[in-house]
Parts: structure tokens; sequence; C-alpha cells
């Protein structure tokens, strides 16, 4: 019994096919963001962006249901202060992500874009549950409104789906943002179980 | 409320005023009107102390019919009223009622339907640039006639006679 459980307290991220996956997906990717950072120095571009990563700004931005799950996240029981992801601002000057939670339609997609268009480089686009994804159960014959997935109006860099995502699911797509930009997967200190055991 | 004045008042505007159960259909008095007497019945019903609940357009087969429903501040009295659509125009009761505003903004996104004399009939949620959209309107397929959509009467319970089922055992 004890063995044939053994499997199961694998964490999956790290099991040896995720692994392989991240690291063959890795050399694929390329900065989503199109404009060019404020500060050009090559050389402590790298520090920059372990700053970067590890203090992410999103913004004060629901759209649907989904922003229940981000609302969630930023409190106590699921804390997203631990990943430096907590400090939801206001305005668009002065956040780094835009956490795209819920259905965008074409009355808000201006809005959406204008808000985009109004942070400061280098900015992130996490696009959270399966509207902001692809349109979800909108996206039929019937639909008039819903704009069928924001990749359509601003570049995205990590997409979370679920209806609605569990909060687990965002602070996972905030690691990938945050492996995204560094290139390793932060904070170490938080992996109690490196070797997958 | 005076209810033998104001049904009379109501009788006197309306083509057909009818009394219906409030436990089946949710509301008192049923009431079917032309559009020309919209403003008159609005006032009416405000001075009689009813506020506005509710405004919507129903797409069916003769002409789409706008629903008003009031309902009293201080007796359990609740009005639906129904006024058919001529020409796609109707007049508007944001002067009377001004909560009704922006129900008509929005009847005219879904539905098309233009409330004469309304001070501001932009779209209200939806974008600017589907002003003739009109989502909500049916098409031929789906388009039903008025009396297929209103609430029927129930039909009178009959006793049934028990069946006596023989209880045969062998």
């Amino acid at each position: 019994m004890a063995e044939q459980k053994k499997s199961l307290l694998n964490v999956h991220s790290y099991s040896k096919e995720c692994i392989e996956r991240y690291d063959g997906a890795l050399s694929q990717r390329t900065k989503t963001s199109d404009a060019e950072p404020l500060l050009q120095m090559k050389l402590s571009d790298t520090i920059l962006n372990l700053c970067r990563a590890n203090s992410l700004w999103p913004m004060t931005f629901g759209l649907a249901c989904c922003a229940i799950e981000m609302m969630c996240c930023g409190m106590a029981r699921f804390d997203m202060a631990r990943y430096g992801a907590e400090v939801f601002r206001p305005s668009p000057r002065q956040s780094d992500l835009l956490i795209v939670a819920g259905t965008v339609n074409r009355k808000m997609a201006p809005a959406v874009v204008t808000l985009y268009e109004q942070m400061p480089a280098p900015r992130y686009v996490i696009a959270l549950g399966n509207c902001a994804i692809s349109g979800g159960p909108f996206a039929v014959e019937a639909n008039y409104d819903v704009v069928l997935g924001v990749d359509q109006l601003i570049p995205v860099d990590i997409y979370v789906p679920g209806c609605p995502p569990r909060p687990e699911a965002l602070i996972e797509g905030i690691l990938q943002l945050q492996e995204k930009i560094t290139g390793k997967r932060f904070p170490f200190p938080q992996n109690k179980m490196p070797e997958g055991r | 409320m005076d209810v033998k004045k104001v049904i009379k008042q109501w009788k006197s505007l309306a083509t057909d005023v009818e009394t219906v159960d409030n436990s089946v259909s949710g509301y008192d008095y049923s009431l079917t009107l032309e559009g020309a007497k919209l403003p008159e019945l609005a006032s009416f019903m405000l001075k009689q102390g009813f506020y506005l609940v509710d405004l919507m357009a129903v797409h069916v087969m003769p002409a789409i019919e706008v629903v008003y429903q009031f309902a009293h501040v201080e007796t359990r009295c609740r009005v639906l009223a129904r006024a058919a659509v001529v020409d796609n125009e109707i007049p508007t009761i944001s002067d009377i009622y001004q909560g009704a505003n922006w129900h008509e903004r929005e009847t005219r996104d879904f539905h098309g339907v233009v409330f004469t004399g309304h001070p501001n009939l932009e779209p209200l949620i939806l974008a600017e640039e589907d002003v003739d959209l009109k989502p909500l309107l049916k098409d031929e397929k789906s388009l039903k006639d008025v009396a297929a959509i209103r609430r029927q009467p129930p039909e009178p319970k009959v006793a049934k006679p028990e069946v006596v089922k023989s209880q045969e055992q062998s």
C-alpha cells in the first residue's frame, strides 16, 4: 500500500516530463511585451528581472466572477504576498501586471486596451479564466457582444484556464510568469520538496 | 388608494383591464393599451402612488410589445401594462418617471424601439458602433404569436375517479 501511494506524493510540477516540457518550451519562448524597458542596462538586466519577477504589482481590475478568485488570492488563506504579487494598485501607471479576470465585451474592450497602453513597460498580462482566454461559454453562435479571447486585443503572457480557476491556479500562473521573466522558477526557499519526494 | 376609482380610470385609458391571480402570475392587474395613451397612464399611476419597477420589450408576432411593470408603494398591488409599438415608435415616459430613462435606452439598444421625446437615446449597454445591432429581435423561425405566449388561465381541477386496482394474488 505504501509503495502504491508513493507515486502520489510526487509533486507534479517537478516530475521528469514536466521539467522537460518546461525546458523545451523555455527555449522557444520570446518576450511578448512590445515596448522596450525604460532602463536599458544589459549587465544589470538579470538583477532587474529578478526584482521585477519577485515584486509584481497587479492592477485592481476585475471584470467578472474570476475577479472573486483574484481577490481571494490576495487574502490570508492563499496570500499572494508570499510571492510578492499582493500590491494591487488602483492605477495602471503604477502597476506592471494586468490580470484580465473575466469576460471582456465589446463595450469594455476600448477600456482594456487603454489601461494596457497606460501601463509602463515592461508590462505583463495574465488571462484569467476561460472567458478571457477564448470567450469560454460565450463562444456560441448567438453571441453578439463578447470578445472571444483578450489576446485579440492585447498580447497575453500567461493563460490560466478554469471557470473560474482556483486561486492556486492563479498563483501557479504568477509563478510561471516569474519563470518567464527570470528564466528560473522562483522562489526557491518555498520549494519544500525540490526532489519531488 | 380608491380601488374602484382607479379601475374606472384605467378602463377609460386602456382597451382591456383584467384582474389576475397574484399567486399565479405575480401581479394583480393586467392592462392592454394603445401607445398614445401611455404618458397619460404613467402620470395617473404616479399620482396614485405607483412606482415603475421595470420596462422591457417583447418581440412577438403582430408588433413588438413594450411591457411596463408598476407596483404600489403602500399596498400590495402590482400592475402590468402592455402597449404595442406602432411604426417602431412609442412615446417616452422618462419625463414622468425619471427611472425609465435608462430602461428605455436599454430597450432601444436591444429591440430598436424608438421612444419619441426621450432626451438622450444613445446606446447604454451596447458599444457605440452597435447602434443598429438590435440583438434581441427574433428571426422568423422563433417568432411567436402574442396569444401563444400569454399565460393561460389554469384548467379547473376535476376530481378524477380513483381507479381501483384489483389486488388479486395468485
